[in-house]
């Protein structure tokens, strides 16, 4: 009869808190499902339960009896990445793994690797020693019946082998309901009616079970039964897109490495479309000859599998850089995304302005100057004028709303990126002005608009003024007044 | 000189935006020298009386106005609105409240046109939409272009723009910059204010905080300085206060007049109902000293024009009578022989030698206080009675302003402050068992790093916000009635409960104006009174009302004495029952200072013990001073009650009618701290000098700053005392009556239905389940036939009828759930025809099941369930098709399991005490029962174990925490020191179910078992029967 396993990390989001805050080990600790005072508990440490607090409270009750209890939120992003991450573990042990509905348990098929570790038993002993190394509590249990299987491994601690499927039915029998990943409502009806345990459960009929407490109920029920058993549906991830390829003898021609590099993206390309994906971006990584590895990342602006495209901006990348040494070994990673259909459009209803080719100049731009070269501004709520827009990336070209075009000020203000501090002038300043170069000279002022805030951090004190020169200029400065300094912080024009 | 008035002012009370009181802008304003400052607050006039009644005894002239929020054409504008005389303030409360009637809570809009017949006014606007628009419809008189700068570069181009239009429309200019706080130092806690308003947080604010700190009270040559190139448009502030003569003294509020009989005045009429109701009361022979009292309190009420208050108040009783709805006036009315008479309240002044002036006084001319108690259950109907009365114009109900406490001021400035959200709230469950004493030390105990900056701020803003107002709620019953519509003296909002609405100010505005205040108040035990007598009536034939109840009867005061007054209204705590067995109460006086003894002012004032001594006469009762026996002699030369406590400072330490009024005040203003000290430095020394020992001049003072905390005026003790005589009469000679009300009147009193229940059984009062043939909705009385005989309890052969217990108590029912049960045919044969004809939704039938309500139909409970479950889906079948049964069937439950399942379905089990199920387990381990536990001898020690029912802390008990344990046999009243619990804390604030070891303290008939250690009992049962009434 073909044997399956189970290995399950109990109360996994608790265990993740305490391995992430060790510090807390000696302390009362609960999983909260919200920060806030409505928050309920969802997982408690041993401490927390012996101070008498309970699953479902809210986090308000539960600090009002255990003042000192350290609380958390476990995303469950976090379990998810958790998760994956047991799974490659596990996948050294059984190429077989599934991650079942519920938090920290998998299915194994220890059929592939028994006989290397001698028998079941030791095979499940190195995984639970392989865990309990990682701090990660555990149980691990081989038997006849996936969902059997489950419920021995959730009930008893270590390892656990069955003999029969019998001896399986018997221990599993024993599990109480409240265990599996059923709704605590449906929990709390059957415990009612006095049905505990899953041997109480599968004594009732599915079918009574049905028409009384829905098909969640009635499906668990199934599960158990022996022709309703699901193979393993194991874990399969795919790897990235990728190909390298030896320089020999090194090379630092830039010429004869493009070359080389369009024949690998060439195969690499059709590696990708063949799983029905364009490519995003691409890593290029140059080992070189007794010098540091060099990296590059290239982003088209759209995903492609256009090659020349690809290769472009490759060419344009690396003209700007100068390379340390030969390059010995070139790897290209592709990190792709499927390929959406994209409608034809029709002939003769091309827009105005060509996107695409905006697209592309701004491609050649990025490739030449860097991911961070071609920014755009936006605008933020705030009084302090450094901290009113922020520049920030942007990876593709828009069209500007024409309809809604605020009207232009007659007078453009060039701001200074840091504000530029002025000769300092005794005494008595503000009251003295700022000094300009030496050949320059203020004849009006007006202001002053004070500027204050940011008491909570860092006090800021500005009384901003238009300075019109003798040269005819206009200025916009500052005084600060914790700093007792005037400061130029842009020009009028 | 001053050059200019603020304008354009708006105090804390403008909610969450302000960041000064009232009272701080006036004084600055003072300071300053400014001759007048406007109070402008947000939509409506909520600051104006605090600022009024500061500005008033600092000799400056409060402008009154508010900033609207006007939708011009759909664009909404601010305008600052000033009003110049009493018809224009009028205008101004009736656009307000238009502004706040069509909007949602908390905001107003008004729209443009309704400005335009707005008279008196003065308005100021920067817009220019509505500076055109108020320019068409009040021409360049009343309106002003206003200017404000507060040093942002946005202002000027929007200033250019408004000149350029001023100039067009000939409107002349104002300059006022709009005031947010008084002094600078209040910015930081402005940008918090705005914060919270907008559920942002400091460091993502943007511009829902002010550019600068430029929004304060500005001395004159600050703003001169900035309007320095326009001087006439500051000048002009000062021609437009002048021209604002309105203040508020000119509100001349008159109570409404009730609708007289022809031929009779005001006067007349009231005369006459008091006469006749005297003739009622004293049953035609009106004792020659009631009928001087009466005419005397007649010829005040004439002097002070307060008829028409006595008559609404006799016509909200005469509603409340014709309603068949019970009420009774209480406090400080109680004083009044009139009020008597008209059946106000139920105490005889005269009777009891109380002191009418206390009420009302000539000197005092202040709106009499008569707050009504209303059964809680129909107070609502009697609200909306006053509504209907006297339209929605002239009645609205009292505000009441929530304001910064430490637990809600740390919470909302952290908030804004970024801080995590569970760090709060560990700060604010600390601070909830510090009585609100704020100390940074708190803010590291909850994790905070007490030494980085956002906690430092926290800490202080925090300390600064206290006593902020929030936002606006509803008084519990306090209604401002006016002959004049209401909206003519102050604006009237919707409240957030429906068909409620509520006016601006809070009652300390409303007694600062001596404004004449209704208080309409829900009490529980008038419930349960009338729900008894209703039974009684039904069931027994007897007719009671509250004055017809047979008075001073000796065995029910033989059962108070014995402290057996579970349920009875104000002396069922721990502590009174702790000391009905000292005081041995045998006349209803004794009642009355029974209630009025447990309370902290006397204990705090270490009143108590001598007062039990005088009393057994262990101590000779003597008086510090021979004019003090007058006012001490009712009660043993010891001070015990609020009017005691003035006379004490009128004839010893020599206070005017005045000083004593203004003690009363500061007693009853007990939350600002310090208003009651400041009597210390008078009042004692001025005692010595009478000659009183130093002792008790101690005494008394330290007494009546107890009564700052809480303490019963006389006429309150005898009205409370009142309706403590009728419970415990009713509870001693109709139990069953009693218990069926109380429990039908729930919530309400001190102990849960398990315990009210419990008591009846142990009274011999047969308590049946819930059944769904036999329970209604609330709880009945059924006659029991032959089992009477057998009941352990001596008078139980009398006792006739037993108490069925209704569906009410079944978790999960509510109204919805009545009407279908209600609707069906009962009794029913089987489960199926009442799940068809009930049509209940599969929880509410499992709710039933659970609760045994379908043994009847010969089901246990768990197959009830089994059924229900099934039958559910069936419910809406009109046609009587059985669905095919079921061939599983469950075992039926153990007793203890019974209990347990009535307790987690219906918070109480008429089957058994959870108890009774350990009752074995306990005896053989040599733990007695509660009864056996007060046979024993004083000193002995023992170990208990009992379910936990309350747990108390007063704060006058020095950190001794009080639980009260029960068992199948009663209670046990266990005393734990603040060490003890301080070492089982965490057992002394969960368990259910306690054991405690320690010794018996027996006195006067007194038991306590001082706890030396507490323990978890080795059961596991009653953790699902467990709901104690914890910390009160």
């Amino acid at each position: 009869m073909k044997r399956v396993s189970c290995v399950v990390l109990p109360m996994l989001p608790l265990q993740i808190l305490l391995r992430e805050r060790p510090n807390w080990s000696a302390a009362p600790v609960a999983v909260v499902d919200d920060e806030g005072p409505s928050g309920r508990i969802t997982h408690l440490n041993v401490l927390a339960k012996k101070s008498r607090l309970r699953i479902g409270m809210r986090q308000t009750v539960a600090r009002d009896l255990v003042p000192n209890l350290r609380t958390a939120i476990v995303l469950p992003e976090r379990v998810s990445e958790v998760s994956r991450e047991l799974i490659e573990a596990l996948q050294t042990f059984s190429p077989r793994v599934e991650a079942l509905d519920q938090d920290g348990a998998f299915q194994l098929d220890p059929e592939g690797l028994r006989r290397l570790y001698g028998g079941y038993h030791n095979w499940a002993s190195s995984i639970h020693r392989y865990l309990r190394a990682r701090h990660w509590r555990n149980s691990v249990t081989v038997g006849f019946h996936r969902q059997r299987a489950l419920a021995v491994a959730m009930m008893q601690a270590g390892v656990c082998v069955s003999k029969s499927a019998d001896e399986e039915r018997e221990r599993s029998n024993k599990t109480e309901l409240r265990e599996f990943n059923l709704p605590g409502e449906l929990c709390e009806s059957l415990g009612a009616l006095g049905i505990e345990t899953l041997g109480d459960f599968l004594s009732v009929p599915a079918g009574e079970l049905l028409s009384r407490f829905g098909t969640r109920a009635s499906a668990f029920h199934d599960s158990f039964a022996d022709d309703m058993q699901l193979p393993i549906q194991p874990q399969i991830f795919d790897d990235p897109a990728r190909i390298s390829f030896q320089v020999d003898p090194p090379d630092e021609d830039q010429t004869r490495l493009l070359f080389a590099i369009k024949g690998a993206l060439h195969s690499l390309l059709h590696q990708v479309s063949a799983r029905g994906e364009s490519i995003q971006a691409l890593e290029l990584s140059l080992h070189l000859e007794r010098a540091p590895l060099h990296q590059e990342q290239i982003e088209p602006a759209s995903p492609t599998l256009d090659l020349m495209l690809l290769l472009e901006l490759i060419r344009l990348r690396l003209g700007e850089q100068r390379l340390q040494g030969a390059v010995e070994e070139v790897e290209v990673f592709a990190r792709t995304v499927r390929t959406e259909s994209e409608q034809v459009a029709l002939p003769g209803h091309q827009p105005r302005r060509d996107m695409r080719a905006a697209h592309r100049a701004l491609d050649r731009v990025r490739a030449t100057y860097g991911e961070q070269s071609v920014t755009k501004a936006r605008l933020r709520e705030a009084h302090l004028p450094e901290a009113s827009f922020l520049w920030e990336p942007i990876q593709h070209a828009r069209l500007g709303n024409q309809s809604g075009a605020m009207p232009v000020s007659s007078m453009v203000r060039r701001v200074y990126a840091r504000p530029k501090p002025l000769p300092p002038r005794v005494p008595k300043e503000p009251q003295a002005g700022p000094s300009l170069a030496k050949d320059h000279a203020i004849e009006h002022m007006y202001g002053p608009y004070r500027v204050s805030g940011g008491w909570w951090k860092r006090l800021v004190e500005r009384d901003y003024y238009y300075a019109e020169t003798d040269h005819g200029d206009l200025l916009w400065l500052f005084y600060d007044r914790p700093r007792k300094r005037w400061f130029l912080h842009g020009v009028l024009d | 000189m001053s050059t200019y008035v603020p304008l354009w002012v708006k105090s804390n009370h403008s909610f969450l935006e302000g960041a000064s009181f009232p009272e701080e802008l006036v004084e600055r304003a003072h300071a300053l020298g400014l001759p007048a400052v406007a109070i402008t607050d947000r939509d409506g006039v909520y600051g104006i009386v605090r600022a009024q009644m500061r500005a008033k005894a600092l000799g400056v002239r409060v402008v009154t106005g508010a900033q609207l929020m006007v939708d011009f054409e759909g664009h909404a504008q601010h305008v600052v609105a000033l009003a110049k005389t009493r018809s224009g303030y009028a205008n101004l409360c009736r656009v307000l409240s238009r502004g706040h009637a069509r909007c949602e809570k908390g905001s107003s809009l008004i729209h443009g046109e309704e400005l335009g017949s707005l008279h008196d006014l003065f308005f100021l606007s920067s817009g220019t939409e509505a500076l055109r628009a108020l320019h068409a419809s009040h021409g360049p008189s009343s309106v002003f272009a206003l200017c404000a700068r507060h040093l942002s570069d946005r202002e000027k181009p929007k200033e250019k723009a408004l000149r350029s239009v001023a100039r067009e429309l000939s409107v002349q200019t104002v300059g006022a910059n709009e005031v947010l706080y008084h002094d600078k130092l209040r910015r930081p806690l402005q940008d918090v204010l705005a914060c919270i308003r907008r559920g942002k947080v400091l460091s993502q604010a943007g511009h829902t905080i002010c550019a600068n700190a430029e929004h304060d009270l500005k001395p004159s040559q600050e703003i001169e300085r900035l309007f320095a190139d326009d001087p006439a448009c500051l000048r002009r502030t000062l021609e437009i206060a002048e021209q604002c003569t309105f203040s508020l003294d000119d509100l001349r509020y008159r109570y409404p007049e009730e609708n007289l009989p022809s031929g009779h005045s005001e006067q007349g009429w009231l005369r006459d109902l008091t006469f006749r109701g005297a003739h009622r009361r004293y049953r035609g022979k009106v004792p020659p000293n009631v009928r001087t009292q009466i005419e005397r309190e007649l010829q005040i009420i004439r002097k002070l024009d307060y008829g028409g208050y006595f008559l609404t108040m006799y016509e909200i009783v005469q509603y409340c009578r014709q309603q068949g709805i019970l009420c009774q006036g209480r406090g400080s009315a109680a004083n009044s022989a009139v009020c008597f008479c008209l059946g106000i309240t139920a105490i005889d002044p005269v009777r009891m030698d109380l002191l009418f002036e206390r009420f009302l006084s000539v000197e005092r001319a202040e709106p009499p206080d008569i707050d009504l108690d209303i059964e809680h259950e129909r107070r609502e109907e009697v609200i909306q009675h006053v509504y209907e009365k006297y339209g929605r114009r002239h009645a609205a109900m009292v505000a009441n302003i929530i304001r910064y406490r430490i637990r809600s001021a740390v919470r909302d400035v952290g908030k804004v402050l970024g801080l995590a959200r569970t760090d709060l709230e560990a700060a604010t469950r600390l601070l909830r068992h510090r009585d609100d004493a704020f100390n940074p030390e708190l803010l590291r105990e909850a994790g905070l790093d007490a030494d980085a900056p956002a906690t430092r701020q926290l800490w202080s803003l925090a300390s600064e916000v206290l006593d902020f107002p929030r936002h606006l709620s509803i008084h519990p019953g306090g209604f401002l009635l006016g002959h004049r519509p209401v909206d003519e003296i102050v604006p009237i909002e919707p409240a957030s409960m429906e068909a409620r609405t509520v006016i601006q100010w809070d009652k300390y505005d409303v007694d600062n104006l001596a404004l004449f205040k209704v208080d309409l108040l829900g009490l529980g035990v008038l419930s349960c009174i009338h729900r008894a007598f209703d039974l009684l009536r039904e069931h027994k034939g007897e007719v009671l009302e509250i004055a017809t109840v047979p008075a001073e009867d000796e065995a029910t005061y033989a059962m108070v004495s014995k402290g057996d007054t579970v349920g009875v209204f104000q002396i069922e705590s721990r502590a009174q029952m702790a000391m009905l067995p000292r005081l041995q109460p045998r006349t209803f006086y004794d009642l009355v200072i029974e209630v009025a003894l447990v309370r902290p002012g006397p204990i705090q004032g270490d009143m108590v013990h001598p007062y039990l001594r005088r009393r057994k006469g262990e101590e000779e009762v003597d008086y510090p001073h021979p004019k003090l026996e007058r006012i001490l002699k009712k009660t043993l030369g010891v001070p015990i009650f609020q009017e005691q406590v003035m006379k004490l400072a009128v004839e010893a330490a020599g206070y005017t009618a005045g000083e004593a009024d203004q003690l009363r005040r500061d007693m009853a203003a007990w939350r600002k701290s310090g208003r009651i000290e400041k009597h210390r430095s008078r009042m004692v020394p001025r005692m010595l000098e009478e000659g009183i020992p130093e002792e008790f001049a101690e005494r008394v003072f330290s007494q009546i700053r107890g009564f700052g905390e809480y303490g019963f005026p006389e006429s309150h003790a005898a009205s409370f005392a009142l309706l403590a005589y009728v419970t415990a009469w009713l509870r001693r000679h109709h139990h069953e009556a009693f218990t069926c009300a109380i429990l039908n009147a729930q919530p309400m009193g001190f102990y849960s239905p398990a315990t009210l229940v419990e008591d009846a059984k142990r009274h011999g009062v047969e308590v049946r389940p819930i059944d769904i043939n036999r329970s209604q909705w609330d709880c009945t009385l059924f006659p029991i036939a032959s089992k009477t005989g057998q009941s352990p309890v001596d008078d139980a052969k009398r006792r006739l009828y037993g108490v069925q217990m209704g569906l009410r108590y079944v978790k999960g029912l509510g109204a919805r759930e009545r009407e279908r049960v209600e609707a069906t045919d009962r009794p029913l044969p089987n489960l199926a025809t009442f799940v068809r004809q009930a049509g209940l939704n599969k929880k509410a039938l499992h709710a039933l099941a659970e609760a045994g309500a379908f043994e009847c139909f010969g089901l246990n409970r768990r197959d009830a369930i089994w059924q229900v479950r099934s039958l559910s889906r069936f419910s809406q079948d009109s046609l009587p098709l059985e669905p095919a049964s079921s061939q599983i069937s469950f075992a039926s439950l153990a007793r203890e399991d019974e209990v347990i399942w009535d307790y987690r379905s219906s918070h109480h089990s008429t089957r058994g005490h959870p108890m009774r199920g350990l009752r074995d387990a306990l005896r053989s381990r040599g733990i007695p029962e509660a009864s056996r536990v007060h046979g024993c001898g004083h000193g002995s020690e023992l170990d208990y174990v009992g379910m936990v029912i309350c747990r108390q802390r007063p704060g006058t008990a020095s950190g001794v925490t009080f639980f009260t344990l029960e068992d199948e046999t009663g209670f046990v009243n266990v005393v734990v020191w603040k060490q003890v619990f301080t070492r089982h804390a965490l057992l002394a604030k969960t368990a259910p179910l306690l054991g405690v070891t320690g010794e018996i303290q027996r006195a006067d008939g007194v038991i306590h078992l001082i706890a030396k250690s507490l323990w978890a009992p080795d059961v596991s049962l009653a953790e699902q029967t467990h709901r104690s009434r914890d910390f009160h």
